[in-house]
């Protein structure tokens, strides 16, 4: 087993790359999964403005506005003069500034609309609307009192107790209408991490037998050369499964019971079969690779484009549907759309549409493993 | 002793370039086998030929009797090959690159380890079996790639090239080791453009030109071969184009040339024609410089036979 013993120590070579690897992806997932379930779980807060206000009014209106704004956002003092204005808004100290002109109370009181208010929007910024949108809420509010019968105080009283009432939030509907637990967010990026791995792993150690003099030194030994291919091919199983038992000890780490559900059954199923994929892109990736350097390069480019265009990294729902037809085409897609049909499945009988991709990715593995054979065959002939 | 290497009519064909044209060739047992001639004579290909990495188009390729395969593997075990590229692994110290080359042959434990140390000390590795081979000098590169060899203790070595871009040192080293190897019962094929070491090491030599053998022999028997007998250099002053037509009329001259003053005589044969030239000189009282004669070379042979330079076809 001479060949398979080198395997692992030309894997014991790269360890360091390989250990890194591992650390960042873990640190990250642990990271992504936590706090990309908090976000998914409390996505809205409300949003407090720094807004510059000069009251001249101090009257009724004039102080309740004053007061309205104070309670939801941060109010600050009016720069003096205009250049220092300038500044403020332009290094976007202050997001709105309001100015509410003396005998606005009074102008209110006698259904005088005209000017009432001096507002000044920051260009190009939403946060200036939204003041806006909340004042016009307001004044159209107290407005209605008044048009009712009531009085200025009292109007301005009862806006602001209407104003004090919060709504709150819920979301009918959240990209797949699933509330998505921490062993999406983990398996999520496996694809990423996988290509890395295999390309490093396995791709460099089958690059280093592939080489010329290697090649044909060893072609020369009294080994038969399918047992050299074999003894190669079990370190590459070895190493696969290597890897990804390493994960889903993590995955079990940071997930918890998750794994034992028919979700993280599944889940770890679909991880596996990636891996398996991912492993034949190593192989078709090893006989494009002039030397062990373009591989590196070469795995960022499987890696980081796979995942891309798979959607790992970016939502399937916010990319285009022509960038959706093209990712059908790489078996990270269909990785991802296991990961996400297996948050919907409760039971395995459930799982159709994911066997279908897991067929998929399978498929993929084939068709890599047939393109690198090809290659192979064809640079062996070459030679 | 019986023939451990016999390839007959042997035809390699790369699309129109005929690499191997009828080749015949012939190892006995015991002998070190020198295959000399320029770049893309064909030595490499013979060779990869012998070790069944090459299809051939037509002839046969006999080792220790029977006809090689890529599943030869029983003769392949006694096979040893030194290839022209060093093959080691960058990722393998010294120690346990030899170790992996010999345990393709070796399998038992105890016998490898001791034909590891056996091959690290042959080659003068003692010192460098953990270094990793980007550590090593070409020279011991060279002698590493030699070690991952031979290591397995083989009845036939085949070498190509291996002292391509080495220091003097290390080169003498090698070829030592070759004629260790081959005093202690190993039969070597040795291949190279460089006729001074094939000269020196070689028992039997098969010159190589486009893919042909054009003569075979020991080296003596190749010199013998060929007209020239010895050369006679000397440095003179303002010969006349007469004094060369008399030169030539000399006993065993065949050749005269004369060049910025330095007169070259070919001789075929006799045994005192530096003798008779001196005598000639001193008639025509013609000073002369240094005065120095020798013997021909393999290059005069190959020079002889295919019309060209080995060392100019070489470069």
């Amino acid at each position: 087993m001479q060949l398979f013993k080198v395997f692992f120590k030309i894997i014991n070579k790269n360890k360091g790359q390989l250990i890194m690897y591992t650390v960042v992806y873990f640190s990250l997932a642990l990271l992504m999964s936590n706090v990309m379930k908090e976000q998914a779980e409390e996505e809205f807060s409300g949003v407090s403005l720094d807004i510059a206000l000069e009251n001249k009014d101090q009257g009724m209106l004039g102080n309740a506005l004053e007061e309205y704004l104070g309670e939801r956002h941060n109010i600050k003092k009016m720069p003096e003069g205009k250049a220092a204005l300038q500044d403020a808004i332009y290094y976007e100290e202050i997001d709105y500034v309001l100015a509410i002109p003396e005998g606005c109370s009074e102008k209110f009181a006698a259904n005088e609309r005209e000017n009432l208010l001096e507002g000044t929007v920051v260009p190009g910024s939403s946060s200036s609307y939204l003041a806006e949108q909340e004042l016009e809420c307001f004044l159209k509010t107290a407005d209605m009192y008044l048009c009712a019968g009531f009085g200025l105080e009292d109007a301005v009283r009862f806006t602001i107790e209407d104003m004090e009432e919060k709504g709150t939030v819920e979301f009918l509907n959240k990209g797949d209408g699933q509330s998505l637990s921490k062993g999406f967010y983990f398996f999520q990026f496996i694809p990423y991490v996988f290509l890395t791995m295999m390309i490093l792993g396995v791709g460099v150690v089958l690059k280093t037998f592939q080489n010329k003099e290697l090649s044909a030194r060893n072609k020369c030994s009294a080994v038969p050369y399918l047992q050299q291919s074999f003894q190669i091919f079990l370190g590459s199983l070895v190493y696969m499964l290597a890897v990804y038992l390493v994960f889903m000890v993590m995955a079990g780490c940071n997930t918890g019971d998750y794994m034992f559900t028919p979700q993280g059954i599944l889940s770890a199923v679909n991880a596996l079969l990636f891996a398996v994929c991912a492993l034949c892109v190593s192989w078709f990736a090893a006989q494009f690779a002039p030397n062990t350097a373009v591989l590196n390069a070469i795995s960022n480019v499987f890696g980081l484009g796979f995942s891309f265009l798979g959607g790992v990294f970016v939502s399937l729902d916010l990319m285009g549907e022509s960038a959706q037809k093209i990712a059908k085409f790489v078996p990270s897609y269909w990785y991802v759309i296991a990961n996400q049909d297996i948050q919907k499945v409760a039971e395995f009988s459930d799982a159709g549409t994911v066997y279908k991709s897991y067929l998929m990715v399978l498929m993929f593995a084939l068709a890599f493993f047939a393109a690198g054979l090809l290659a192979y065959r064809m640079k062996e002939r070459s030679r | 002793m019986g023939a451990m290497v016999e390839i007959d009519n042997l035809v390699k064909r790369y699309k129109e370039l005929i690499a191997l044209d009828h080749l015949k060739l012939t190892v006995e047992e015991g002998e070190i086998f020198g295959l000399l001639g320029p770049n893309g004579s064909g030595k490499t290909t013979a060779i990869n030929c012998i070790l069944a990495l090459l299809y051939f188009d037509k002839g046969s390729v006999k080792v220790f009797g029977e006809e090689i395969q890529p599943s030869s593997y029983e003769i392949k075990k006694q096979i040893g090959v030194v290839l022209q590229n060093v093959a080691v692994f960058e990722e393998l110290t010294v120690q346990e690159n030899i170790d992996y080359f010999c345990g393709l042959y070796i399998r038992d434990k105890r016998r490898r380890k001791q034909y590891v140390e056996e091959a690290v000390a042959f080659s003068g590795l003692e010192d460098f079996r953990k270094f990793y081979p980007k550590k090593l000098s070409g020279g011991l590169l060279r002698r590493l790639n030699i070690a991952c060899g031979i290591a397995h203790k083989p009845k036939l070595i085949i070498m190509d090239e291996p002292t391509v871009a080495v220091d003097p040192q290390s080169r003498n080293r090698i070829l030592e080791g070759i004629q260790e190897l081959n005093r202690k019962g190993a039969t070597v094929i040795y291949t190279s453009h460089y006729m001074e070491e094939v000269e020196q090491i070689c028992s039997r030599i098969a010159i190589l030109d486009k893919g042909r053998c054009v003569a075979s022999g020991t080296s003596e028997e190749l010199k013998a071969m060929i007209k020239t007998g010895e050369k006679i250099h000397m440095e003179a002053l303002g010969l006349q184009p007469f004094h060369l037509e008399e030169i030539k009329e000399l006993r065993h001259v065949y050749q005269v040339d004369y060049r910025e003053g330095m007169l070259e005589v070919r001789c075929s044969g006799g045994k005192h024609n530096l003798v008779h030239i001196l005598d000639y000189f001193r008639k025509r009282e013609i000073g002369f410089g240094r005065v120095y004669s020798e013997l021909p070379t393999l290059n005069d042979v190959f020079l002889e036979i295919t019309g060209k330079e080995l060392r100019d076809s070489a470069e």
